[in-house]
């Protein structure tokens, strides 16, 4: 194959010039994106995004060298320039953890190759799906919308100096929309998607013109008939989308070993989290966050990661108990332990760091009826819109889009843009409760600088947290 | 490495496209960069970059398409241009639809923008974080994180509406240093630059050791509306969402909170921002847009009020407006923004707002409503509560939580300590030169359990 001989070519070059550890990455992003707005094609786009990696090791200094161009010449300049890069530094202090090699390949299939449906058929879809946006809108205006389909086919190649070699294909697609409503003096803003490791069989699967639709109807509902929210203490629920994006945020980044070492200080920031934190009790037995990469089908999935070293799912608390935190061969080995398969780039001439692929709580035994049930005076946060946290995510806040005033066990009213924020040790102290209920969505987490948006999946189940304070927008 | 033909290769695309296309425009851009990043006082990495960009935008009947490929697409180039044809021809017509301008002729710049030693010297990076480490702990602080950047651009521009190619090129170099004292005791500093010897790395180090120690010991604050000092840090985080919403495409996706306000008060008569690609510490010195057409000064806001938004040719089609050399291709955007700069000195400003807080960094923004403008963002790297026109301490626990337009209503005084700011993290990606800013009664909050 043309890839492997390149990326194995590259590797002979690096070895030969001294490197100490060398891994070299070939990638190729076959990217097709088409925006619809307001009932026109806006775009209609297609990308190759190719080339090849080399990452070196010598006496503890790591050098990184890319080039989108694929003749022998440059494959053996970037392998030079990467251990140039290397020894410049004088030395350094870098170990990577051991780990087992492999020699494999594989491949998510698809049932329906997003390259094989016309371009009039995507259109039709998305025009449809417009003309059926727009019929919504009566009292409440859908005041503008942009549709967007995205697909991205990666191929890959990784050797590393120690006899690795994984090549890897996965297709990613994804229908999201942003929209605006308004009514009298209030609007919401809106972005809305899924997505996953499919072809066009998930127009099929994930059904998006109900999502959009049940999703739009609830949101016009909310700007015409949301009250305000009288600030105080309430219990919560967070629905699916909300509590992906706390365990993403508060648990899946400041578990990031890289982050917890300092290695991210200047950029994404440091963590609230210390090493000394692993094994002690930090939520109710019923809480269990994991990252699984090797979901099927999910937007972050792979099943080797960028160091060639096979991804597992990695429960970072377990029942209320930090078990273990996200890592890479080079963080690993300063704990003694091995890499658990989070290195990942987002493209070929990205650096691989620590990330996460899909994480989420896992689902609880309660029906979403049982959370409900004892909660006297609560609120139901399905959906956000504004979300942040702090550098060493420790400080969050989320605000509800999607929210309902909860009233001795019954779901009521719409609120309007209840403010949660709160301190990530407090939140997790107060989770009691978390229901069967299983739903993911697509997202892309950004890290890093340069940065380095890599494909995910936030959701989860329905959780429950208690007798905590909410406020509106000042 | 062998030395690409940039011209040679954006005019034969151009040449192949136009078979099928009525229109086409080939943007081909080449550079070389050197990233080092180091933390814990320490280099983490160091790194190099080869790319080629080969942009292809095509016209047919009104219908528009787009191809972003890298160089290894070169050589499928026939069956890659075949596909292209294919789903023009099935495309559909752009309901606002404009034709690929005139492309500006002879665009040649005064000075020279470039220093060769950013593509050709990566050892001089190396050497700036060293002093960078050095200099932090000699202003008394533990640790030092950050990065340099240097990047080289070379640009060819064809296009079916002019004779002759376009040419650019430029370098630009960043640097930004982060001090810690402890977890929440962070200082930072930044500087964006033409060349190599614009970065003074003992500088950055010793003011971000410097503020690190200023925000030693922070107290929890309450929440509420402060008087505030906005350092150009912070400043430029801000003045990046003013970079979206002063976009067109944005405008009209309902994305932008100057939806509706053109020619109408979007802030206090003391703001104004303009787009200048030819600031000297621009990161982005275009001569010419993505469809060649000649950049220029744009006054986006004027006295506070919203005199013009960013175009490329749709955008400028939907709003009857002329081209203002903004063209992304789907997005026009600005290359440098500038906010006028004021009368004070920073200690005067402190002096000015006597009592309240001194924001030096704020990250990750997020909208609630992007045409409303609500908004908040995470404060790092100092909050100072100031009173009696003096800096008393570092505060902590609080969020800066507000409104975009309200923000820019209530600035009542501006600095003169204009500083040229680029952060990995400022929301749009555009650089800004921008002093400090005093504006009234901004909002802050605080965490349940802080």
């Amino acid at each position: 194959m043309f890839d492997e001989d390149i990326v194995l070519e590259a590797l002979r070059a690096a070895g030969s010039l001294g490197a100490d550890y060398a891994e070299v990455r070939f990638q190729r992003d076959k990217s097709y994106s088409i925006v619809f707005r307001d009932g026109g094609l806006e775009v209609y786009g297609y990308g190759v995004n190719e080339g090849i990696s080399v990452r070196t090791l010598v006496d503890g200094a790591m050098g990184f060298s890319t080039t989108d161009s694929l003749d022998r010449e440059a494959i053996r300049s970037v392998a030079k320039e990467s251990i140039a890069l290397a020894k410049a530094q004088g030395g350094g202090s870098i170990e990577f953890a051991d780990a087992p090699t492999y020699n494999i390949s594989y491949e998510a299939r698809v049932k329906k190759r997003f390259e094989d449906i016309s371009l009039d058929e995507k259109l039709s879809y998305l025009s449809d799906l417009d003309k059926e946006i727009v019929s919504l809108g009566n009292d409440v205006k859908v005041a503008s919308r942009t549709l967007m389909l995205e697909y991205t086919l990666t191929s890959k190649v990784v050797a590393t100096s120690e006899g690795t070699l994984v090549s890897s294909v996965i297709p990613r697609f994804a229908v999201m929309a942003y929209i605006v409503l308004s009514y009298g003096g209030r609007s919401i803003t809106r972005f809305v998607g899924l997505g996953g490791s499919m072809g066009w069989e998930g127009i099929d699967v994930w059904r998006p013109r109900d999502f959009f639709v049940e999703n739009i109807k609830a949101l016009s509902r909310v700007v015409r008939d949301a009250k305000e929210v009288e600030e105080g203490k309430y219990d919560i629920i967070l629905g699916p989308e909300t509590s992906g994006l706390a365990a993403h945020e508060s648990c899946g980044h400041p578990f990031e070993l890289d982050r917890i070492l300092g290695r991210e200080g200047a950029q994404a920031g440091e963590s609230y989290v210390t090493i000394d934190m692993l094994g002690r009790k930090v939520s109710s037995e019923e809480v269990t966050v994991i990252d699984d990469p090797t979901l099927p089908y999910s937007y972050g999935f792979y099943l080797f990661d960028e160091e060639g070293v096979k991804a597992r799912p990695r429960y970072l608390i377990k029942n209320g108990v930090v078990n273990e935190f996200l890592m890479n061969r080079e963080t690993a080995a300063v704990l003694g332990l091995e890499s658990n398969g989070a290195a990942r780039a987002s493209a070929y001439n990205r650096e691989p760091i620590v990330r996460m692929a899909n994480t989420y709580f896992a689902p609880g035994d309660h029906s979403f009826e049982e959370l409900l049930e004892d909660v006297e005076r609560g609120i139901y946060l399905k959906s956000f819109g504004e979300w942040n946290i702090d550098d060493r995510r420790y400080n969050m806040r989320f605000i509800g889009q999607e929210a309902y005033l909860i009233e001795d066990g019954e779901v009521k009213h719409p609120l309007w843009n209840p403010v949660f924020e709160i301190t990530v040790p407090n939140f997790y102290a107060r989770i009691d409760a978390v229901d069967r209920n299983l739903e993911f969505y697509p997202a892309t987490c950004g890290k890093s600088d340069p940065g380095q948006g890599v494909p995910v999946f936030t959701g989860g189940p329905n959780l429950r947290v208690r007798d905590v304070y909410v406020s509106k927008i000042v | 490495m062998v030395e690409l033909d940039l011209e040679g290769l954006a005019q034969d695309i151009m040449r192949r496209v136009l078979r099928f296309a009525d229109d086409c425009v080939v943007l081909v851009g080449s550079s070389k960069s050197h990233q080092v990043r180091f933390s814990q006082n320490r280099i983490d990495v160091a790194k190099t970059w080869n790319e080629t960009s080969i942009g292809i935008m095509m016209d047919k009947d009104k219908r528009v398409n787009v191809l972003e490929l890298s160089l290894p697409s070169v050589r499928d180039i026939d069956e890659v241009l075949e596909a292209a044809e294919k789903a023009l021809l099935s495309s559909q017509p752009r309901p606002i639809y404009a034709e690929l301008p005139e492309v500006a002729a002879g665009l040649k710049r005064g000075v020279s923008v470039v220093d060769v030693r950013v593509r050709d010297e990566p050892g001089r990076l190396i050497d700036h974080v060293h002093t960078a480490i050095e200099a932090v702990k000699a202003a008394g602080a533990r640790r030092a994180a950050g990065s340099i950047r240097g990047n080289y651009v070379s640009l060819v521009l064809a296009s079916s509406r002019g004779e002759a190619s376009l040419f650019d090129e430029y370098t630009n170099v960043y640097m930004d240093v982060r001090a810690f004292l402890d977890g929440e005791e962070t200082g930072h500093a930044s500087q964006l630059s033409r060349g190599i010897d614009g970065i003074d790395a003992e500088a950055l180090g010793r003011e971000a050791g410097e503020t690190a120690r200023l925000n030693s010991r922070p107290i929890v604050f309450e929440p509420g509306r402060y008087d505030t000092v906005i350092t150009p840090n912070a400043a430029a985080s801000i003045m990046n969402l003013a970079a979206r919403a002063s976009s067109a495409f944005f405008f009209l996706m309902g994305m932008s909170f100057f939806a509706g306000k053109l020619g109408q008060s979007v802030g206090s008569d003391k703001f104004n921002l303009i787009d200048n690609p030819f600031n000297p510490n621009s990161r982005l010195p275009r001569l010419f847009d993505d469809e060649g057409v000649e950049t220029r000064r744009n006054v986006i806001v004027e006295d506070g009020v919203l005199k013009g938004l960013l175009h490329n040719r749709f955008t400028a089609k939907a709003f009857n407006s002329g081209l203002t050399g903004n063209s992304g291709w789907v997005v026009p955007h600005p290359w440098h923004l500038e906010v006028g700069a004021g009368d004070y000195s920073f200690d005067e400003l402190i002096r000015e707002l006597g009592k309240g807080l001194v924001l030096n960094n704020v990250t990750y923004i997020r909208f609630q409503n992007y045409v409303v403008g609500d908004f908040s963002g995470v404060i790092r790297d100092g909050l100072f509560y100031v009173e009696g026109g003096e800096i008393k301490g570092a505060v902590k626990g609080l969020r800066f939580s507000d409104n975009a337009l309200r923000i820019l209503r209530n600035i009542v005084a501006l600095g003169r300590d204009v500083k040229d700011i680029y952060h990995w993290w400022l929301e749009f990606g555009t650089s800004v030169s921008t002093p400090s800013i005093l504006v009234k009664d901004c909002g802050y909050t605080k965490a349940f359990g802080y």
